[in-house]
């Protein structure tokens, strides 16, 4: 009676741990969402996104309740010039990783649905194109400051 | 016969450098001169550059919405300015002109430059005021299509810094202002006259 108490206790345990499989595999580390004066409706989330699975990962959208609208964004400096653009995707290579970084790539947040929050986490859910889902979490923070979210 | 070979070599020498040299500038040819005065709208109405005579001023030109490189170049500005003692610092007047004016507002560029530093000055205009002065400095912005995004369009735009002098001629741009030391050396420079 004892073990069987013992297994059902354990049982979400480890269908818990084995839903978290691959998203061990692909990890999003070091993110931050960038402060913003209040009025702003415009925001955008940094961090390194990791591949450690077997064949590489083409990012194809990022979910969140953040924003009316969640993009991802490169830039890049032509001549001098700051150009931004959206893609519809981006390769994260095998055993490989992408920076999301200031003046790079970043994800960007259209439409702020309220004020940002420094002391709650937002939730977002990356989708890989054949299926292959993570989901992360972020915390706000200024430009130029020291903490980070791990 | 050595110095008759010295001499020819001498010559085909100073031959093929002159071939190499550019076509000499028309003596027409007028050299732009960047800078001067403008005015353009900040939260409390005109804001003119004369109006901050006797101060350093170091300008901007961005957008509220650039996600990334206007707030890191406010960021690295105020880093850059922190390190300087109060009395200095109270004698330069950062300026950010938002090429935005399709979007941006003067209330919303000075709340914008409000949340990186203390006594910016955040200015905006209408499409000829901001291209006068873009064009003045030499700095570049142009508009951007977005089809497929929700921002519908960007800002490409040039990130320089722009130093001008306390009776506001302009001094020199810069592009990077943390890193590279010429900037600060030529505040303090100057800051002493």
């Amino acid at each position: 009676m004892k073990k069987l108490l013992i297994m059902i206790l354990l049982f979400p345990m480890l269908a818990s741990s084995s839903g978290t499989m691959t998203e061990s595999h692909i990890t999003f580390e070091s993110q931050w969402i960038k402060a913003v004066p209040a009025s702003s409706k415009m925001s955008a989330m940094f961090g390194k996104l990791t591949n450690n699975t077997g064949k590489d990962l083409k990012l194809i959208e990022v979910k969140g309740t953040i924003a009316k609208n969640i993009e991802i964004h490169t830039h890049k400096k032509v001549n001098g010039v700051m150009k931004m653009r959206k893609v519809s995707s981006l390769i994260i290579p095998s055993k490989g990783s992408l920076e999301f970084k200031p003046m790079h790539e970043h994800i960007m947040f259209i439409g702020l649905k309220n004020k940002l929050d420094k002391s709650k986490k937002y939730e977002f859910t990356f989708v890989f194109d054949g299926g292959v889902e993570l989901k992360t979490s972020a915390t706000v923070k200024k430009m130029g400051g020291h903490s980070h979210h791990h | 016969m050595k110095f008759l070979l010295v001499f020819i070599c001498l010559f085909i020498s100073v031959s093929c450098t002159e071939e190499k040299k550019p076509k000499s500038r028309p003596s027409t040819l007028k050299v732009k001169k960047f800078g001067g005065e403008f005015t353009l709208q900040g939260s409390q109405g005109d804001w003119s550059l004369s109006s901050t005579s006797g101060k350093l001023r170091v300008m901007y030109f961005g957008f509220t919405t650039c996600p990334d490189i206007c707030p890191l170049a406010l960021t690295k500005l105020n880093n850059v300015l922190k390190k300087l003692s109060p009395e200095k610092r109270a004698k330069i007047q950062p300026v950010f002109i938002s090429v935005d004016y399709k979007r941006d507002t003067p209330a919303k560029v000075q709340e914008y430059v409000d949340f990186f530093g203390k006594g910016y000055v955040g200015l905006t205009g209408n499409k000829e005021s901001i291209e006068k002065v873009v064009s003045q400095y030499g700095a570049y912005f142009e508009f951007v299509e977005l089809k497929d995004s929700a921002l519908k369009y960007t800002v490409d735009h040039t990130s320089r810094y722009y130093l001008i002098d306390q009776k506001g001629n302009f001094h020199k741009s810069y592009t990077e202002i943390s890193k590279e030391p010429n900037f600060i050396v030529d505040v303090e420079t100057l800051l002493k006259k």
